[in-house]
């Protein structure tokens, strides 16, 4: 009876809810902001980029994109770009995995806290993780005899590093909610616990292997920072190409063509995740995590293994930033105080700092008012199916900027906002728009699923005792997602405090950020610049960690992708 | 009758998950509630009786229909400005409020401005009316389902609703809390005169509760009446099954038993096993019960029926037994 009670329950909260008087009007009106943002900032820049690359004088003309697409240079580029993404895919699901079984499966002291450790590395600017990897690669650093610096290995132990924290989140919170009952009959059916995770465990977790999978891919074949800073001049990808050829051969048609190629492989593999995409909850078991035994000696010495490899970077990194040529030191620190050797910089590093926190502040505040606009009408039911299709088209085309390269979007702005009505290039609010938009679907991916979380009895409950629409959304929305609104809040200023690729395009020499700055270091090495870089590079990583330990501690369910 | 809320010809469709043509939900349902009455809306599960409720507090929007308060259609009033008040099956407490401050709910948002003395004090006498007082100050995470339940009611309460709406009140409660928490509810509903519609699977609950029951099935309202008379009286054979009737015998089969041919319906407990009994049957099954037994048995001319036995002799299956025709467990089907 029970059950056949839940059921009925069920069908009626969810398939015909009524909206509360007014939705309408709301939704349009809530619905209009992330719009008219995400119209104006994204798509007209992305859509007059298009127009460069097959509009060049306002006929239509693909010639450009036989003449770019076929240049040996370019095919190398696609190639190296696809193939570097799926090899860095498999190599971090095939880490991460085992990562994930330790992490959240096995029960020991401080494996919260290892947790909280892992995704380190997911939210250090790339510009920090790619002075890192230098450190620690080049002549005289502790992994110099390797001779890896400047290779495609190089950028390929980066792209894992980065990773491997959305791999270990995603396959491990599956993997703590599969209910442990099924392994628990197929081991009493007389299998082994090898057979067990084949036949009953991998299957089930497939999906969030996939899905993970493709992240990364998503995230490799856009990689920017990294590889900008790692790949040197032989190894590239097409979003560090687009970079260069808009900035250093001035060929714009070319990076626009480039540019339109990337957003279609991009929306593919988006289209193909989004069919793959595991639904939050859809299994919720109740296993406990189990005590470590001998059987599990294998993923344990992978994971620590991984442990130590996340942990080098980050440990030489500092160690790095302590030696001056006069011994151990804060010398490169006080050196922050300076316009480096040579005058490298228009401006110290700590005023570089100071812009970038100012910026990221700003960014954070408009990423959050188009963010939770956004959630709240996406997390509407509202009754007519049209709406209903808009809303989900609304939230894809919220998520594309997550997809779609950020140096896309910096290049786009230059393209698009140049011109009157909308003459914004040399306006300072460029750059926390654009960072912005890099964060809003960080926001709506942390804010949507607690709006979707909440029982619409509950707004029912208030609508019905008396409360208008508007004391609805503040007494029951909005108070039951206060963690999660403050959780998105840190995370959408850990990601504009390290944006570098949008940042890179739009951010004036007079007003750099911390990431140009310690980009612009690294490039004219000699004296203390490159100490400089790197005590930068630990200054930002800090601030990083610092805001990341706050999210964490708000114990939200899902941030972001992870 | 003087009218509070008067229901006619609603109906109410929705889309069924994945696409398809629009089920009704509720369909062409009509029922008057007068002041001060309490009503229940007794069906299984799927019959309509919570769209039909949630329709009445303006959840669901009717396809046809009016419904009416004091004679005003309420289909432009919007929720929360129709004075009624709600109580879902899990109470749907705010989590991040106290006790207190739920309670309170519907004064501070609410239709009439209340003052935060007022307020306080008006809390406290509900506290004390669900027999909670000193609660106040507690999270509401931290109640048992009964204590949850007995705040969403002090808090639906509060809002002095013009009606009171109750989504299966106690259905999540176990038996023995439920048992109780209805005679309470009963108590309070009549100390505070209030209108009420209420929702409930539970045949029990309605004859404990409800002036007036209606049986819903499929969408309609098959019968409504003075909660006795639709037991005594259920209108067609189906509604005597889920009133709790276990069969209904017609014509011949009635005659046998030495009822009139009309359609009759049986409670197990109207065949009692009894060797003085006028009634020859076998016995299929039995089932120890705490008093006795349940048994199934088969009477030449009436099939397969329900029966019970007194006391702690058992039976085997092929036994031969007499029964003896209690009346008061029978009802007659149709006729009024």
């Amino acid at each position: 009876m029970g059950d056949r009670l839940g059921g009925d329950r069920h069908t009626v909260t969810r398939d015909r809810v009524r909206p509360a008087p007014g939705t309408t009007i709301a939704v349009v009106l809530g619905a209009g902001v992330p719009l008219a943002f995400v119209g104006l900032f994204f798509l007209w820049p992305v859509v007059s980029m298009i127009g460069r690359g097959i509009l060049p004088d306002g006929a239509l003309d693909l010639s450009g994109f036989a003449d770019v697409l076929t240049r040996p240079r370019t095919l190398r580029l696609v190639g190296l770009t696809l193939g570097q993404a799926s090899l860095a895919a498999v190599i971090t699901t095939l880490l991460g995995v085992p990562v994930a079984h330790v992490l959240y499966r096995l029960r020991f002291r401080g494996r919260r806290v290892l947790r909280a450790l892992v995704i380190i590395p997911f939210v250090l600017p790339t510009v920090v993780v790619g002075v890192a990897f230098r450190t620690l690669l080049r002549e005289g650093g502790p992994l110099g005899f390797l001779h890896l610096d400047g290779t495609f290995a190089a950028i390929m132990l980066a792209l894992v590093f980065f990773n491997i924290a959305v791999v270990a989140r995603t396959v491990g919170s599956a993997w703590e909610n599969l209910d442990g009952r099924q392994e628990e009959a197929a081991r009493v059916l007389g299998a082994g616990p090898a057979r067990v995770f084949a036949t009953v465990t991998l299957p089930r977790l497939a999906p969030a292997i996939v899905s993970a999978a493709s992240v990364v891919f998503l995230f490799c074949s856009t990689a920017f920072g990294v590889v900008l800073v790692l790949g040197g001049a032989k190894f590239g990808t097409i979003e560090t190409e687009i970079y260069l050829l808009t900035t250093q051969f001035l060929d714009l048609r070319a990076a626009s063509v480039l540019s339109v190629t990337q957003l279609v492989v991009v929306v593919l593999v988006l289209l193909i995740a989004g069919r793959l995409r595991v639904r939050p909850g859809a299994e919720r078991g109740t296993s406990a995590p189990i005590r470590p035994t001998a059987a599990h000696t294998g993923t344990i010495v992978v994971t620590l293994l991984v442990a130590v490899f996340l942990a080098l970077p980050v440990v030489t990194l500092v160690l790095r930033s302590l030696s001056t040529k006069d011994g151990f030191g804060l010398g490169n620190y006080v050196a922050l105080g300076t316009t480096g050797t040579r005058n490298a910089l228009a401006v110290p590093v700590w005023v570089a700092l100071g812009n970038s926190l100012t910026i990221a502040l700003a960014a954070t505040a408009i990423a959050l008012v188009i963010g939770l606009s956004a959630s709240l009408v996406i997390s509407r039911r509202p009754r007519s199916l049209g709406l209903k299709r808009a809303l989900t088209g609304l939230d894809g085309v919220l998520m594309l900027p997550l997809g779609v390269s950020a140096v896309t979007v910096g290049f786009g702005f230059l393209i698009a906002l140049n011109q009157p009505p909308f003459d914004l290039r040399s306006s300072p609010i460029l750059v926390p728009i654009a960072q912005a938009l890099v964060a809003v679907p960080l926001v709506v991916r942390t804010v949507l699923p607690a709006l979707h979380g909440i029982d619409s009895r509950q707004r029912e409950s208030a609508a019905v005792l008396g409360a208008p629409p508007w004391r609805v959304l503040r007494d029951v929305d909005l108070s039951l997602i206060t963690r999660p609104v403050l959780a998105a809040s840190g995370f959408a200023f850990a990601v504009a405090l390290g944006e570098f690729g949008a940042t890179s395009f739009l951010s004036r020499p007079d007003r750099p950020t911390l990431p140009v700055v310690i980009y612009r270091l690294i490039g004219l090495p000699g004296g203390d610049n490159f100490g400089m870089a790197i005590a930068a590079s630990v200054v930002l990583a800090a601030i990083t960690v610092a805001v990341i330990a706050l999210v964490e501690r708000l114990r939200v369910g899902t941030m972001g992708v992870l | 009758m003087v009218e509070a809320l008067r229901v006619d010809g609603a109906r109410v469709s929705y889309l069924p998950e994945g696409g398809g043509a629009p089920k009704l939900a509720v369909d062409g349902v009509s029922f008057a509630v007068a002041p001060g009455e309490v009503l229940a809306l007794l069906g299984p599960s799927g019959s309509g009786k919570s769209t039909m409720l949630r329709a009445i507090a303006g959840l669901e929007t009717l396809d046809a229909g009016t419904i009416r308060w004091d004679g005003d259609d309420l289909a432009r009033v919007p929720v929360h400005q129709r004075g009624f008040a709600l109580m879902f099956q899990d109470g749907q407490l705010f989590p991040h409020r106290s006790v207190a401050d739920n309670i309170a709910y519907p004064l501070v948002v609410g239709r009439q401005k209340t003052s935060k003395t007022d307020a306080a004090a008006r809390v406290a006498t509900l506290l004390r009316l669900v027999d909670l007082t000193g609660y106040g100050e507690r999270r509401v995470t931290t109640l048992s389902g009964g204590e949850q339940q007995r705040v969403a009611l002090a808090r639906a309460l509060a809002a002095q609703p013009r009606l009171l709406l109750l989504d299966e009140p106690l259905s999540s409660l176990d038996r023995e809390l439920r048992e109780r928490l209805a005679g309470d509810l009963r108590e309070i509903l009549s100390s505070t005169g209030t209108t009420a519609v209420f929702v409930t699977h539970d045949q029990s609950e309605a004859l404990a509760i409800a002036d007036r029951v209606g049986v819903m099935a499929a969408g309609r309202l098959v019968q409504v009446g003075d909660a006795a008379s639709v037991w005594r009286h259920p209108a067609d054979a189906s509604i005597a099954t889920f009133l709790g009737y276990s069969s209904v015998l017609e014509g011949p089969a009635a005659r046998v038993l030495g009822l009139e041919p009309q359609a009759v319906a049986l409670r197990p407990e109207a065949l009692i096993i009894d060797t003085n009994g006028a009634i020859p049957g076998v016995v299929l099954s039995d089932a120890p019960t705490i008093s006795g037994a349940r048994l199934r048995v088969r009477i030449d001319g009436a099939g397969t029926l329900e029966a019970v036995a007194l006391g702690e002799q058992r039976f085997t299956a092929g036994h031969p037994v007499r029964l003896r025709l209690d009346r008061s467990a029978t009802a007659s089907v149709g006729t009024p």
